[in-house]
C-alpha cells in the first residue's frame, strides 16, 4: 500500500520535535492530576465518613470532558497551521508543482495531525482505565468514546485544514479554526436556545397560551453537527442518571423519530465525518492554485 | 518543445502578459530575461500550473498546459526564486521525499537521489540538515529534487539570485551539464549579462510582450546599428559638426572634447560616405567608430526603446 508522502513527511518531522513529547506528558499530567484529585475526593475517608462507589462513574465523567476541552483547544493548533505554515515557510509552492493533488496534500496534513491526536488519546487510556479499578464504566463505553475522540478529532482537524487554506498566516488560521468550533458547538446550541424562546413568545403571544405547545424538536437536528452536545449525550447515556436528549425534547415540546433518539450517536458521528468530508473539500479547492477566482474573473480588454 | 500563443494574464486591471507569443525548442536553455514587473514570473508560474491564465494556449510536447495539469506536472521541474525547505529533514529525505511523491521509494529513491546529489555536488552533504545549508547549496538541492522525475523541462525562476560569485559559478556549471544531458530549461533573471555566458537563446520581454527573442550575437547585431557612431577629431570640429548637422541620417549630436557622438540611421555604405565627406572638406579624424555597447546597455535601451528592433 502507497503512503500519503505528505503523511509519512509529517510524521518524521513531528516525531523529531521535542515539542509533541512535551506535550503528551502536559497532557497526561493533567489528566492524571484530575483523576487522582478525583479519587482522592471520593475514596479518602478522612474528608468523608463514608465511600460513594457510584461516584466513581463521575470520576470518568471529568475525565472524559476534560480529555475533550483539551482536545478541542489543541487540535486547531496541531492543524491551523499546515497549510498555512508551509506558505509562511515557502514550500508550499514547491509541493504545488509536483503531481500531488491538493486533496492529498490535505489528507496527508490532517492524517498526520489526527495520529498525534490519537497518540495522545492512546497515551492517556492508563489514566481514564483508573475507573475499571472500581467498575462502572464498561469497555464498550470507553470504546464509544474513544471513536467519538478520534471522530471529533478529524472534524475539528479538517475545520483547521479548512481555516488553514483559507487564511494565509498560521495565527489567523488558528484562530479562525477556533471560530469554527464556537459556530458548531455555541452557535447550534443558541439555535435551539432561540427557537424554544420563540416558540414560548409564540404559544402565550399568538395562541394566547391556549392549546397544545409547539413542537420545535425539528431544530434538534442541528445539534447533530455539535461534537460537544453529542459528547455530553453520550457521557449522560454512560453515566446512567439523566438523558440530554430527553430533557431537550420535553424543553421544545415534541419529540425526534425514534431512530434518531436511539441511534444519536451514530448519527452524529455520521454527520460530523460529512462536515468533515466537506470541510477536506473544501480545503483541497482553496489550496488549488488554478481554482477560478470569482472577484478576479473579468473580461479580457 | 514549449509553444505559447497569445498568452494573456491580468490582475484586476494590470495587464502582466499581454498576448505573449514564444517558441522555444526542445533542448535550448533558454534565457528569459525582463526588468522587474514584466512578466517574467507570470509566465513561469502558468508553464508551472500555479497560475490559471486568462486566455492563450500553452502546449509543452503535446501536452496542453492549460488544461491537463495533472500531464504538464509530470513534464516539468520546477524552482521558484524564493523557496523554503523544511527543518529538521536531512538534505537525503528532503530528495526521498520528493521521490516518493513521484512514486519512487526504497532503495531505488535512495540510490536515485544520491545520484542527484552528486550531479549537484551535495553528494557529501547528503545527511546534513537542510536549514543548515548555505544558500547556494539549498538552491543546488533544490535544483536536485526538481529533477527527481526525470522531468523533459526545467522551469528556473532566478536560480542565481542571492548567490555569491561562486555559487553563480557552481550553478551555471550544473545547468549547462544539464543542458548538455539533453534538458531543456528556461532560466528567467532580470540580468542580461548573467543568462548571456550559457544561454542558448535568449528572449526579452517587457510590459507582458516578447520583444525580441534569438541568440545573443543576433540580439546584438539587430542593435548594433542604432548604436551611436564616436567620431575623434583634432581641427575644425565645428566644421564638422555643420556638416553633420546638413546630414539628414544624422539624428542627435553630442560633443565632449574631441568627440563627437552620432545617432545615426544610415547603413555601413552611408558610414563610409560620411566619413569620405569629412575627409573632402579637410577635416582631420583620428577615429570613426560605431560603439558596439554592452549586454546591459543592449537590455536598458531594448526595454527603454523597443521600436529599435521593428
Amino acid at each position: 500500500m502507497k503512503i500519503n508522502p505528505v503523511y509519512a513527511k509529517e510524521l518524521k518531522l513531528r516525531s523529531r520535535t521535542s515539542k509533541f513529547a512535551f506535550t503528551i506528558i502536559i497532557y497526561n499530567a493533567i489528566l492524571i492530576f484530575i483523576a487522582l484529585l478525583g479519587f482522592e475526593s471520593v475514596f479518602n475517608v478522612n474528608w468523608n465518613s463514608y465511600i460513594d462507589y457510584s461516584a466513581a462513574s463521575r470520576i470518568y465523567f471529568i475525565i472524559a470532558s476534560i480529555e475533550m476541552v483539551m482536545l478541542a483547544f489543541m487540535i486547531p493548533a496541531f492543524t491551523a497551521g499546515s497549510i498555512a505554515g508551509e506558505r509562511e515557510k515557502q514550500t508550499l509552492e514547491i509541493l504545488l508543482t509536483t503531481t500531488l493533488k491538493p486533496e492529498q496534500i490535505i489528507v496527508g496534513k490532517l492524517m498526520s495531525s489526527i495520529s498525534m491526536v490519537l497518540l495522545l488519546v492512546v497515551s492517556s487510556l492508563p489514566v481514564i482505565s483508573i475507573i475499571f479499578t472500581i467498575g462502572g464504566v464498561s469497555a464498550s463505553d470507553l470504546l464509544r468514546f474513544i471513536l467519538l475522540t478520534f471522530v471529533f478529532a478529524l472534524y475539528v482537524g479538517s475545520m483547521g485544514m479548512f481555516a488553514s487554506s483559507v487564511v494565509k498566516k498560521t495565527v489567523q488560521a488558528t484562530v479562525f479554526t477556533y471560530g469554527l468550533g464556537m459556530i458548531v458547538c455555541f452557535v447550534t446550541a443558541i439555535v435551539v436556545f432561540l427557537t424554544n424562546l420563540i416558540s414560548n413568545i409564540y404559544y402565550y403571544n399568538v395562541m394566547s397560551g391556549t392549546g397544545p405547545w409547539p413542537d420545535v424538536t425539528g431544530v434538534l437536528y442541528i445539534l447533530l453537527i455539535n461534537p460537544a452536545f453529542t459528547t455530553i449525550n453520550m457521557i449522560f447515556d454512560q453515566y446512567g442518571a439523566y438523558s440530554a436528549m430527553d430533557m431537550l425534547q420535553n424543553g421544545l415540546n415534541g419529540k425526534l423519530p425514534n431512530f434518531i433518539v436511539e441511534h444519536w450517536y451514530w448519527c452524529s458521528i455520521a454527520a460530523q465525518l460529512l462536515c468533515t468530508f466537506c470541510f477536506v473539500k473544501l480545503a483541497a479547492h482553496f489550496l488549488n492554485p488554478l481554482r477560478v477566482k470569482k472577484s478576479k474573473k473579468r473580461g479580457k480588454k | 518543445m514549449i509553444e505559447i500563443k497569445k498568452l494573456y494574464k491580468h490582475y484586476g486591471d494590470f495587464v502582466a502578459l499581454n498576448n505573449l507569443d514564444l517558441s522555444i525548442g526542445k533542448g535550448e536553455l533558454f534565457g528569459f530575461v525582463g526588468p522587474n514587473g514584466a512578466g517574467k514570473t507570470t509566465t513561469m508560474r502558468i508553464l508551472s500550473g500555479l497560475l490559471k491564465a486568462d486566455g492563450g494556449e500553452v502546449y509543452i510536447g503535446e501536452v496542453n498546459a492549460l488544461e491537463d495539469n495533472q500531464a504538464l506536472k509530470k513534464k516539468i521541474g520546477y524552482m521558484p526564486d524564493f523557496f523554503g525547505v523544511y527543518d529538521n529533514l536531512k538534505a537525503i529525505e528532503y530528495m526521498e521525499f520528493y521521490a516518493s511523491i513521484y512514486g519512487i521509494t526504497g532503495k531505488k529513491a535512495r540510490k536515485l537521489c544520491m545520484e542527484l546529489m552528486e550531479l549537484v555536488n551535495l553528494s557529501d552533504k547528503a545527511e546534513f540538515y537542510v536549514d543548515s545549508l548555505s544558500r547556494g547549496m539549498k538552491q543546488r538541492l533544490c535544483l536536485a529534487r526538481s529533477l527527481v522525475h526525470n522531468p523533459d523541462l526545467l522551469i528556473l525562476d532566478e536560480p542565481a539570485s542571492g548567490l555569491d560569485p561562486r555559487a553563480r559559478f557552481e550553478m551555471k556549471g550544473i545547468l549547462k551539464n544539464l543542458n548538455d544531458m539533453g534538458k531543456t530549461i528556461i532560466i528567467s533573471s532580470h540580468i542580461l549579462s548573467e543568462l548571456a555566458e550559457m544561454c542558448t537563446t535568449i528572449g526579452i520581454i517587457e510590459k507582458g510582450s516578447m520583444i525580441t527573442k534569438g541568440t545573443v550575437d543576433e540580439i546584438m547585431s539587430r542593435l548594433v546599428s542604432s548604436n551611436p557612431i564616436k567620431v575623434q577629431i583634432i581641427e575644425n570640429k565645428e566644421e564638422a559638426v555643420k556638416i553633420f548637422k546638413e546630414e539628414p541620417l544624422v539624428k542627435n549630436i553630442s560633443i565632449d572634447g574631441d568627440y563627437i557622438s552620432l545617432g545615426f540611421t544610415g547603413e555601413q555604405d552611408d558610414e563610409a560616405e560620411l566619413l569620405a565627406k569629412l575627409i573632402r572638406n579637410n577635416i582631420k579624424v583620428v577615429s570613426f567608430v560605431r560603439e558596439s555597447g554592452n549586454l546591459e546597455e543592449v537590455f536598458m535601451m531594448i526595454t527603454g526603446n523597443k521600436e529599435v528592433l521593428n
